[in-house]
């Protein structure tokens, strides 16, 4: 590697509570660069910046080096000490300080406020920059975008030698956005590193020089920008080549199971009508923000949609509320195990049992060996590691979470399961066990709604496809029929 | 039983420290080990206990019922005035008081479940609305109870030795770890508590179980307040205010998450004890209020850097 590079890393791992979200990263900014950082959500964009900012310590083994010296703990104090600024997408600004408080704080040493100074100098960073604002007006009353420049003003005030931009565009106007380029082109004459994130890639291919391409946590490919198309790098992010085993349904589906007409919850979706067939896996994809997963909530009675119905093995489905969902064998795995799906603190049983109470009385009373069995049948039957029913939740790893709480579902007999996103933050050989057993549940008479941005996962394993854009199904096909490039085209391009 | 030891580490060790101070202080004074005392030292504590329950179950639900010493302190202001003022019998006067306090406890759940305003905020506001009306109804003076009526739950001695409150608090102890390790809602409260969004998409209702967890709270106040006023004989508005942050840290030093979701009722009537004997043994030992004040705020401050040690 350079040894001219202002900031590298070398083989950064991270793990969070038994899942790596980072693996064996290298990385490298060469001053005067603008280093252009993509990938999916969670592909690990944010957790690298947080080591990188030293506001997360990587797993040990992991290297940072600035200007060739090896820092042993980053901090985020040293970081900043030794000019790296992160301008993240929620803004840390003071929103009742002024814009020149807000650009200088921290700056000048004097014993008492030196306003002229302090309002001069941000006024002299900000022309520099070629943008007019009145330095005396608090942060709070400018636009968002203003802010993000702000921000900026800031780090050009400290002298940085790195800044990270995290989706800086997101809050701009597309004059705003010309003034961004036009800063970023001048930080970059004076030597300044800049990592640009963002997810808009027509932004990638304007300001970046090199690309680096992170998915499920591991770095895929750094390079010159000239060195990408925007198919390429499309590829590269969602994973083009087929990794799963497909897994179809060979024989006859049987009769409809589930149907939904013309259901509508504005502003997430509208006009929603699809149907399943027993032991039929459905998948549905589309971006993260088209309404896959409140379309999966509203079914679930967590929401409540405005017009349109539901059929149930051909009766009209009313669901009051969630309950009243899981006790018509309605069923749902969120998206997000983190925040939605375990409970932190808590035993595997408990957490397998938490749906199905009612299952576990002997007597009238929560019987913890009934509980005990749930769990070890459960363990068994789809081999959750290790087999201690009483481990905490969070100390099993993210395949293993995942299989704790697809069995917390199983245990409530689901005649529809909707599954969000159930393989992300999964390794490979747990989202292929994962697979499996959807599919063997598909074969036992289930139906299975598979949610999934994974394109290669939803080929793998589904029957009949369907895809959201905007709130709409904009195309349905049967896997034989479907082809990625036209998915892509169809739902995530438009 | 071992892994029983395991599971029930934290009770395991509460059980220990106050078995150890058990007998240090048998040793150390000689009035200590007597059976008056043992009883004494035990009937002391049950007002706290019955609020330290309560106030362990707002917070494995993840709030905290800030209003559980005024709820007390009116039900004794109602008990006084219902068979003292008013002469009516006990029976019914118990029956009215809990009822009252039920509606209390649903007013905070309410507020709390339905309304979704932070635990803490709802019933510093009520705290003050309970504590006025008690004061409303005393005219801001303590209302006594005759001698010879409402003895039964603070003055009576089973046998010649064993106080009745013991045996109240005993069942309140029995329905507490029924209910908050048998019973389904009990289990829903702990995992509304451990993180209230996962529950929402395990189905769970939070609002109903919100109001059932502060109904539990404000009964449990009432339990308090019935032994706390046959014990003193009166009822004053303020009786019990200065519970509340000693029942808080009770139930912290027993092991009970003020996040929510961890902890045991076991656990929380085990910090009671430990708090209890400490004082009742330096009271033994002549030792005087200011020291028992800072050995327990030591006392509390250790365990709780242990534990914190030990999770991280």
């Amino acid at each position: 590697m350079q040894s001219n590079a202002v900031l590298e890393t070398k083989k950064i791992s991270k793990t969070y509570s038994g899942i790596r979200v980072l693996h064996d990263i290298d990385f490298s900014l060469m001053p005067g660069e603008v280093h252009a950082l993509v990938g999916e959500n969670g592909a690990g964009k944010s957790t690298l910046i947080k080591i990188i900012a030293g506001v997360e310590a990587p797993d040990d083994g992991g290297e940072l080096y600035f200007q060739g010296k090896r820092i042993p703990h980053m901090t985020a104090a040293k970081s900043i000490h030794l000019g790296i600024s992160v301008i993240y997408q929620d803004v840390s600004l003071f929103p009742n300080l002024s814009i020149a408080e807000n650009i200088c704080k921290g700056l000048y040493h004097d014993a008492f406020v030196n306003w002229k100074k302090i309002n001069g100098k941000a006024k002299e960073i900000l022309d520099e920059m070629g943008v007019q604002m009145d330095v005396q007006q608090k942060l709070r009353e400018i636009s968002i975008g203003k802010r993000q420049l702000v921000a900026i003003a800031r780090a050009i005030t400290f002298e940085s030698k790195v800044i990270v931009m995290d989706e800086p565009t997101a809050a701009l106007s597309s004059s705003e956005v010309e003034m961004l380029y036009n800063i970023i082109r001048t930080l970059r004459g004076k030597g300044v590193a800049i990592v640009y994130i963002s997810h808009k890639l027509d932004e990638i291919f304007t300001v970046a020089d090199r690309i680096t391409v992170l998915r499920d946590g591991e770095r895929i490919e750094t390079a010159p920008v000239s060195e990408f198309d925007q198919t390429k790098l499309i590829n590269m992010m969602v994973g083009r080549e087929l990794r799963f085993v497909p897994m179809h349904n060979h024989g006859d589906t049987g009769e409809v199971l589930f149907e939904v007409r013309g259901l509508t919850q504005e502003p997430a979706f509208r006009d929603i009508s699809f149907a399943c067939r027993r032991g039929e896996i459905v998948g549905l994809t589309g971006l993260v923000g088209a309404g896959r997963s409140e379309l999966a909530q509203a079914i679930f009675g967590l929401t409540h949609p405005q017009s349109g119905e539901m059929l149930l093995q051909g009766a009209p489905l009313k669901v009051k509320d969630a309950n009243d969902a899981i006790r018509k064998g309605v069923c749902y795995l969120p998206e997000d195990r983190r925040s939605q799906g375990l409970f932190q603190g808590h035993s595997m049983t408990r957490n397998i049992t938490a749906v199905t109470l009612g299952k576990q009385l002997k007597r009238g009373l929560i019987n913890a060996g009934l509980e005990l069995k749930t769990a070890e049948k459960y363990i068994r039957e789809i081999s959750i590691r290790p087999n201690l029913p009483h481990i905490n939740v969070e100390s099993l790893s993210g395949g293993n979470q995942q299989k704790a709480l697809i069995a917390r579902w199983l245990n409530a007999d689901p005649k529809l399961l909707i599954v969000d996103e159930p393989t992300s933050g999964v390794d490979v050989g747990a989202k292929l066990e994962i697979h499996k057993l959807l599919r063997s549940l598909a074969e036992q008479g289930v139906c299975v709604i598979l949610i999934s941005s994974d394109l290669s996962e939803v080929f793998a394993l589904s029957d009949r496809i369907l895809v959201m854009r905007q709130g709409r199904i904009v195309n349905e096909v049967a896997v034989g029929e479907a082809t990625q490039e036209g998915i892509l085209q169809k739902g995530l391009l438009g | 039983m071992k892994a029983l030891f395991q599971k029930h580490r934290n009770e395991t060790i509460l059980a220990s420290i106050f078995l150890v101070l058990f007998v240090f202080f048998s040793f150390a004074s000689r009035n200590f080990f007597t059976l008056s005392n043992v009883m004494n030292l035990f009937s002391q504590m049950v007002t706290l206990a019955f609020l330290t329950l309560g106030m362990a179950a707002s917070m494995f639900s993840g709030g905290m019922d800030l209003s559980i010493g005024a709820v007390c302190s009116m039900c004794t202001v109602l008990c006084a005035t219902f068979v003292g003022t008013m002469g009516m019998h006990t029976l019914p006067a118990l029956l009215i008081t809990l009822a009252i306090a039920i509606a209390c406890g649903l007013f905070n759940g309410f507020l709390i479940g339905y309304c979704k305003i932070n635990s803490m905020l709802v019933t510093l506001g009520t705290q003050s609305l309970y504590t006025g009306i008690g004061l409303v109804i005393s005219k801001g003076v303590t209302v006594s109870i005759p001698l010879d009526r409402f003895a039964l739950f603070g003055r009576t001695r089973l046998f010649g030795f064993l106080p009745v409150e013991i045996l109240i608090l005993a069942l309140g102890i029995l329905l507490a770890v029924l209910m908050f390790s048998y019973l389904i809602p009990g289990r829903r409260i702990f995992l509304i508590g451990a993180n209230p969004q996962v529950a929402r998409f395990a189905g769970i209702n939070i609002a109903s179980n919100i109001l059932v967890t502060y109904a539990f709270c404000s009964a449990y106040a009432f339990f308090g307040a019935i032994v706390l006023a046959s014990r003193v004989a009166s009822g004053r508005a303020d009786v019990a205010a200065a519970l509340v942050l000693k029942s808080v840290s009770a139930a912290v030093f027993g092991g009970v998450s003020t996040l929510g979701g961890i902890g045991s009722m076991a656990g929380a009537i085990l910090g009671v004890a430990v708090i209890q004997i400490v004082t009742n043994g330096m009271d033994m030992m002549n030792f005087s209020t200011y020291l028992q004040q800072i050995s327990i705020g030591a006392m509390l401050l250790i365990v709780l850097a242990f534990r914190h040690r030990k999770r991280h």
